[in-house]
């Protein structure tokens, strides 16, 4: 009886195991693609005949990001509801091209004037078109785009734990943020249709000028109630004494989660949000009067739901989904790339705006060497890390930026020339580390060895042994222990890297060198971290390598590189007047090619984005500057 | 009866306020700062001492500028005054973000309870009365089965199965987007999307309450007083109802309490897996998100469940079985 039991439970595991392993996907080979940064659509053009003269059908966008419903983005920042946020906001002041260039929204903007003051700031004023409404028919007037500033700017809203920096750059905004002055110099509400914003002198020139004195409108009576006011006398904006935190915190704390009675400025209106499914229903608004070039949305239902990452694919495949956006795994890709075979389905590919890397603190320790720092990226072959980590879907760049950035590509042959790609190379290794004096054992004798030593000059002997953060359940970090610091090549050029795991935030302790948490986050531990990077279309390294010692203690330079060449190159870039593209240029390719030979990071691997959707979709582009609105906006649905 | 439950609910309010120290003692102790990843990103954006003075002001509105013990006491007093704190991730009083997860948890879990118990009672007081039949070996290989294998890789055959391939449920969610109907279409429709979670929730728990069950029943059936009551010609229904089945109650009554229980506990994994908005998902979410007030009030109601259950457990014994019924 015993044997038939085992005999039968036997013949029951080889059944379901058989079953498991049939539902396996036939092929796990990562598919290797040439990173070549090209939007690659591969259905064929679309028949322009096929294009609706009117909003029709529905799109089902799916997000593996948590949607909570809270949609203005000042108290917290979720990508999901930020999507949401962009769809039912828009009639800016300017707007964003495809390539990421900022323009005038002449759709919005009837016309505009730009004033260069005694002072140094320079005031634009902004002229609104005639008839521009919100969803609900109320009417879009200059006060609407004066909120905005005045109310995302506000004492009284940030005392709530609101971020409240949308007018940072104007003339003024210190005193008001504060609480100091009642009165906003830097805003001028001057009649219905017509207000001015003026940009401080010290941020001037600024390259990324136009989005810093962009305004889109806010509805001042729903967030507060009709007895809240705006005024201006001549000096500048302010709102009535009755505007307080105490009286409008309630308001806020349910205006900022409101669905259906949202006042949306986009191409899209709330209909409803279910909190329990986490799914945001939108339609199209038919006051939305276009973006920058006048083109409205042709989709008339878009819906926004939340998938989970092991599941996505599936929803797509079962139609539940007609989108998924940024997919980044090597296993997602190559499912969603199966799909697209069986038919029924397309795919955009695009490169992260951004990468991983490996972080290192230069003022200490071996890694405070630039010969160190080069000689690790010469022991890591970063296009077979890049290639294991993404499943074949990534690439590997040579400076601070992404691909598909215009200022990128538009230097891309000198950057050819220019930039050392670090091939790996043992042999390169040890000369650098043989040119910057890593040339003696422990003992102070020359090197055989072991680990290599350098004499300082205060006459110590300093051990080439690297202190490595790396966060915990970290793939990167796994990788990372197989690829470098457990290659033999490296303990043949007589470098050691010890590996420390451990939590996130303790890592960005670490970093920072923030005592305030505990003493021992302020002494200088660690010299190299591994960490991620994305850049929006506003590229401003101004801080980044500052050596102001100030903001060096409060952790704004993480590399603790205090290179005066390097700070003033970085800080050249966006001190650019806006019509100087060439300039911009020649600034940026400077500062790459001096941050390539210092090397401060380390870039591992750039993911090749992937979108994947139903072919229902047509004319859906998208790259990783524009959001996945603007994709949307130029899409249309065939059914 | 009354005293002992009394001197049970001061037991628990002792217990709870320990556990409450310990609670509050470890999540200090994490290395940490919630003031600096609020305002983190304003670094690139304000100035030095600006982004100095958001930071004081986090700390100051959240409290971190207090030692220890008075932030314990503050905690405390919000508590009893029904304020869970404010989730530093959503930037709203916990209390209002734990509210849908938790009639979602509750709204799934009713079900998954109900159908479990209804499979595995009977099961398990047919499986003892037929023990060692073909029927009752088949249940014994397919609960160990089922027991056995863990609870995502039936999720993931479900789903390959049942939403992929047959097309006959939805892959996950907890409803059709833009749904419209009556409010009782509405919910058959949420039925129709839990329909797969509950399925691989019964069969995740089929296992071991059934096994438990029959066993308890097998060792009832064996005792003399079944004997005795069959010799009295007793009918085979009542000997086993009311006789075997009440004694066999005694030892199960822990875990269908326990079970009855975990109506308010969420499934991390089920909850990710059909992407439902649950209570275990908001656990590991805040977990991973560090946004400890969040985290201490769920453990805090886990805590407060346990307690009840045992509570509860106990005083069903002297229900159940008269021999320890308590009446000091």
């Amino acid at each position: 009886m015993m044997k038939k039991s085992i005999i039968f439970l036997l013949i029951l595991t080889l059944v379901l195991s058989a079953f498991l392993v049939g539902c396996k996907p036939k092929d796990d080979q990562p598919v290797d693609t040439p990173g070549t940064g090209d939007v690659t659509p591969t259905d064929d053009p679309a028949d322009v005949s096929d294009v609706p003269t009117e909003p029709t059908g529905q799109i089902t966008i799916g997000n593996t990001t948590e949607l909570s419903g809270d949609w203005v983005p000042y108290w917290t920042n979720n990508a999901a509801d930020y999507d949401v946020y962009n769809f039912i906001t828009g009639q800016a002041t300017v707007d964003m091209t495809f390539e990421g260039e900022y323009l005038v929204n002449e759709t919005t903007v009837k016309s505009y004037d730009v004033t260069e003051n005694a002072d140094g700031s320079k005031t634009y004023t902004w002229t609104i078109n005639d008839g521009l409404v919100y969803a609900d028919g109320s009417p879009i007037t200059a006060l609407d785009y004066v909120t905005s500033v005045m109310l995302w700017s506000s004492n009284q809203v940030q005392s709530t734990g609101a971020k409240a920096s949308y007018g940072y750059y104007l003339t003024g905004y210190g005193a008001f943020n504060k609480g100091e002055s009642k009165v906003f110099s830097g805003v001028r509400l001057i009649d219905d249709k017509t207000f001015s914003v003026t940009m401080a002198a010290e941020y001037l020139p600024y390259f990324y000028e136009l989005p810093n004195v962009s305004v889109g409108p806010t509805k001042l009576s729903f967030w507060t109630d009709e007895t809240v006011t705006i005024k201006d006398d001549g000096e500048g904006a302010y709102f009535s004494d009755n505007f307080t935190a105490e009286a409008y915190q309630d308001r806020w704390n349910v205006a900022r989660y409101e669905a259906a009675t949202f006042p949306a400025s986009g191409a899209y209106k709330l209909v409803s949000f279910d909190t329990s499914a986490e799914i945001a229903v939108m339609e199209v608004n038919e006051n939305y009067p276009g973006d920058y070039t006048g083109k409205k949305p042709l989709v008339k239902t878009v819906i926004y739901k939340r998938v989970t990452a092991e599941t996505a694919l599936d929803e797509l495949s079962t139609g539940q989904v007609d989108i998924l956006s940024q997919m980044a795994s090597g296993d997602e890709i190559n499912a969603g790339l199966d799909l697209v075979d069986k038919g029924g389905f397309s795919y955009t590919s695009y490169p992260r705006a951004g990468y991983g890397k490996l972080v290192f603190q230069c003022d200490f320790g071996p890694t405070q060497f630039v010969e160190v720092r080069q000689a690790v990226a010469h022991l890591l072959d970063r296009n077979d890390f890049a290639k294991a980590f993404t499943g074949g879907f990534g690439t590997v760049v040579n400076g601070p930026y992404g691909e598909s950035m215009w200022f990128y590509q538009e230097n891309k042959a000198t950057f050819n020339e220019k930039l050392n790609p670090y091939p790996y190379s043992l042999d390169s290794a040890v000369k650098v580390l043989e040119e910057g004096g890593w040339v003696l054992d422990a003992s102070g004798n020359p090197y055989k060895e072991g680990i290599r030593h350098k004499k300082l000059a205060d006459g110590t002997i300093m051990p080439l042994s690297i202190e490595w953060a790396s966060s915990e359940n970290n793939a990167v970090s796994d990788l990372l222990v197989v690829k470098l610091q457990e290659n033999p090549d490296l303990a043949a050029a007589g470098i050691a890297i010890n590996q420390t795991v451990m939590t996130f935030t303790e890592l960005l302790n670490y970093m920072y060198r923030d005592a305030s948490v505990d003493a021992k986050y302020g002494v200088p531990t660690y010299g190299m971290y591994n960490l991620a990077t994305n850049y929006t279309p506003i590229y401003d390294p101004t801080t980044t390598f500052t050596t102001d010692p100030e903001m060096v203690k409060a952790g704004y330079n993480t590399n603790f590189l205090l290179n005066k060449d390097l700070e003033s190159k970085a800080k050249a870039i966006p001190l650019t007047d806006p019509s100087d593209r060439a300039g911009f240029l020649t600034k940026f390719a400077d500062y790459v090619v001096l941050w390539n030979e210092l090397l401060p990071d380390l870039p591992l691997y750039s993911n090749l984005y992937h979108d994947f959707y139903n072919e229902k979709l047509k004319d859906y582009a998208k790259n990783p500057l524009i959001r996945i609105d603007k994709a949307i906006l130029y899409s249309y649905v065939t059914e | 009866m009354l005293k002992y439950t009394s001197k049970r609910i001061l037991y628990m309010i002792f217990v709870f306020s320990i556990m409450s120290v310990i609670l509050f003692s470890l999540y200090d102790m994490i290395p940490g700062d919630p003031a600096r990843a609020e305002v983190e990103t304003l670094k690139e954006l304000l100035k030095p001492d600006e982004y100095q003075r958001a930071y004081e002001q986090a700390r100051e509105r959240l409290g971190l500028n207090d030692p220890t013990h008075i932030r314990y006491g503050k905690w405390v007093k919000g508590l009893l005054k029904g304020d869970l704190g404010m989730s530093a991730v959503h930037k709203q009083p916990v209390a209002k973000i734990i509210g849908t997860p938790l009639k979602n948890t509750i709204f799934i879990n009713i079900f998954a309870v109900i159908i479990g118990l209804g499979i595995t009672i009977p099961l398990g007081i047919y499986c003892a009365i037929k023990k060692n039949s073909t029927f009752d070996k088949a249940v014994q290989v397919l609960t160990i089965v089922g027991y056995s294998i863990p609870v995502f890789i039936f999720a993931l055959l479900f789903i390959y199965l049942f939403a992929v391939k047959l097309g006959w449920f939805p892959v996950s969610g907890m409803a059709t987007p833009n749904f419209k109907g009556t409010e009782w279409q509405a919910f058959l429709d949420k039925l129709k999307y839990l329909v797969l979670p509950l399925g691989v929730m019964t069969i995740g728990s089929l296992g071991g309450i059934t096994r438990y069950v029959r066993a308890a029943m097998a060792d009832a059936l064996t005792m003399d007083y079944i004997k005795t009551a069959r010799a009295k010609g007793l009918k085979e229904k009542v000997v086993i109802f009311s006789h075997a089945w009440r004694n066999a109650l005694l030892p199960v009554v822990t875990l269908l309490i326990g079970w009855f229980m975990s109506i308010f506990y969420g499934s991390l994994i089920i909850e990710r897996m059909f992407a439902l908005n649950g209570l275990g998902k908001l656990l590991i979410d805040s977990l991973n998100n560090q946004d400890y007030p969040v985290v201490m009030a769920i453990q805090l109601f886990y805590i407060v469940i346990a307690l009840t259950g045992n509570l509860i457990t106990d005083l069903s014994y002297g229900i159940v079985d008269p021999r320890v019924r308590v009446n000091k």
